[in-house]
């Protein structure tokens, strides 16, 4: 059993294996997924230290319980990078209660403002072509959140403080952009 | 907000994304836990937001600390994705087959849930653990900057299996083993049984690393030392190491926890099989 017999096995082969704690599967498991799981910690995180710890965290997790990884319930991919998400998020949430504490003992002067151009945080991200294409479908009433919760990893709260808009609006633009994101997406071909 | 009898449509889009407060974050949890209909759109959610995030090359370093942790060291394919690594696969080198090791059962939890129909694609008979790397894996390893490892003992319920098999490799008749002394004082400090071309290393006297080293075992005597693999911080004491035929002498050094191409620490212990 060498690489190449891994090369050519599903993915949900692979995690089998990975319960059988075939290492060679993990590192296969990794070699196609480890590049999305890497990009979107960054991207969340914006920290190259603290996206090693999210991605480290998400294969070894993989690795002690893979039973978590359900088939039936979507592809590795998408199980891995809500893992990586929900984590990030986690480090995100906690660095900035960590920094409101510090702002409250005073040894910040200032309070970082709400995003202030939402469009060009949209513009920086690097999305593939049919991605943004799929995004830019949406307009930005459903983009923008979307883009400020999911990349920002802000809370809905913090988003709606951000664009400036009710909570309950945020919610239900969060949705319905979502469905329509797929849709677009089917319609480049990407079937999520 | 809370409506535990309807399905919180607004709010499976927003907890997808992670952007839920906690308290209602644990609310749609509990409701997925009894409306299979509303995780079936949190799973569409999700496919949909994966799809957005194109694959970025990760650091080396990333791989190198999920190997080091997990033991799922030495294999190279994982640096393909990154800009550096070649695009053809690792060189499939004339590894050596290692006997079939008896493969003790998984833990109940981490057997597959589903029919083991898939054995006949490839991934049949796994043995539990793969430790077979020669001298040519190993350097195809070094040559692009990976860490031959091996599969060490790091889950809490497996050493006392893994010790079990070292010690029927070593009772076995004729069993190669060598006793490393340690530099200091030259206590034994450990032993490596050869079990065809895998074997395994028993710690039986050295102290356990400080945060972030390992130990790491080398086979000497050739143009330059060759990584049998990293063994760990010494916390457990039996790993699985490879054994290339011809190897004589060996030296066990203190590393970074990833591992080293080459032995940069000290060397705590030397030996050899003749």
């Amino acid at each position: 059993m060498g690489s190449a017999t891994h090369e050519g096995m599903s993915d949900t082969g692979l995690a089998m294996a990975v319960a059988r704690r075939d290492g060679r599967a993990l590192a296969e498991i990794y070699r196609r997924h480890g590049g999305a799981v890497w990009a979107l910690s960054r991207r969340v995180l914006r920290d190259d230290h603290l996206a090693e710890e999210v991605c480290q965290t998400v294969f070894c997790a993989l690795w002690e319980q893979p039973e978590r990884f359900d088939p039936e319930r979507g592809s590795l991919r998408s199980w891995l990078l809500a893992q990586a998400h929900g984590r990030s998020v986690d480090v995100v949430r906690s660095e900035e209660a960590r920094r409101r504490r510090d702002e409250r003992d005073g040894r910040y002067g200032s309070t970082p403002g709400p995003e202030s151009d939402v469009e060009a945080t949209v513009q920086e991200l690097d999305l593939a072509a049919h991605v943004r294409r799929a995004l830019d479908l949406l307009g930005p009433d459903e983009r923008d959140p979307i883009v400020l919760a999911y990349f920002g990893g802000r809370s809905y709260r913090d988003t709606a403080l951000a664009l400036g808009q009710p909570e309950g609006t945020v919610k239900s633009r969060i949705r319905s952009g979502l469905g329509k994101l797929r849709r677009a997406l089917e319609a480049e071909g990407v079937t999520p | 907000m809370s409506e535990p009898e309807e399905h919180p449509v607004d709010e499976l889009a927003v907890y997808a994304l992670d952007a839920l407060d906690p308290d209602e974050r644990l609310a749609v949890e509990a409701h997925l836990a009894r409306c299979p209909a509303c995780a079936t759109i949190v799973d569409e959610h999700r496919a949909t937001l994966a799809a957005l995030t194109t694959d970025e090359p990760p650091p080396p370093a990333v791989w190198q600390r999920i190997a080091a942790q997990t033991g799922a060291g030495d294999v190279p394919t994982p640096l393909a994705v990154m800009p550096s690594a070649p695009t053809t696969p690792a060189v499939p080198g004339p590894t050596v087959p290692g006997p079939p090791q008896p493969p003790p059962a998984p833990p109940s939890h981490l057997r597959p849930r589903r029919s083991r129909g898939s054995q006949g694609s490839g991934g049949s008979a796994a043995p539990r653990r793969w430790v077979a790397i020669s001298g040519v894996a190993a350097a195809a390893a070094l040559v692009v900057g990976g860490v031959a490892g091996v599969a060490i003992a790091n889950r809490d319920d497996e050493p006392a299996n893994l010790a079990e098999l070292a010690a029927a490799a070593m009772d076995q008749p004729g069993a190669a083993v060598a006793t490393l002394a340690a530099s200091d004082d030259g206590r034994d400090a450990a032993r490596v049984v050869a079990d065809g071309s895998t074997g395994y290393i028993v710690l039986d006297d050295l102290p356990t690393l400080p945060a972030g080293q390992a130990y790491q075992l080398w086979r000497l005597g050739g143009d330059a030392p060759v990584s049998l693999g990293v063994i760990g911080d010494g916390r457990q004491h039996v790993a699985t190491v490879g054994i290339p035929a011809g190897t004589d002498m060996l030296a066990l050094s203190t590393e970074p926890a990833a591992g080293s191409v080459a032995p940069t620490g000290a060397i705590v212990a030397t030996g050899s099989f003749a």
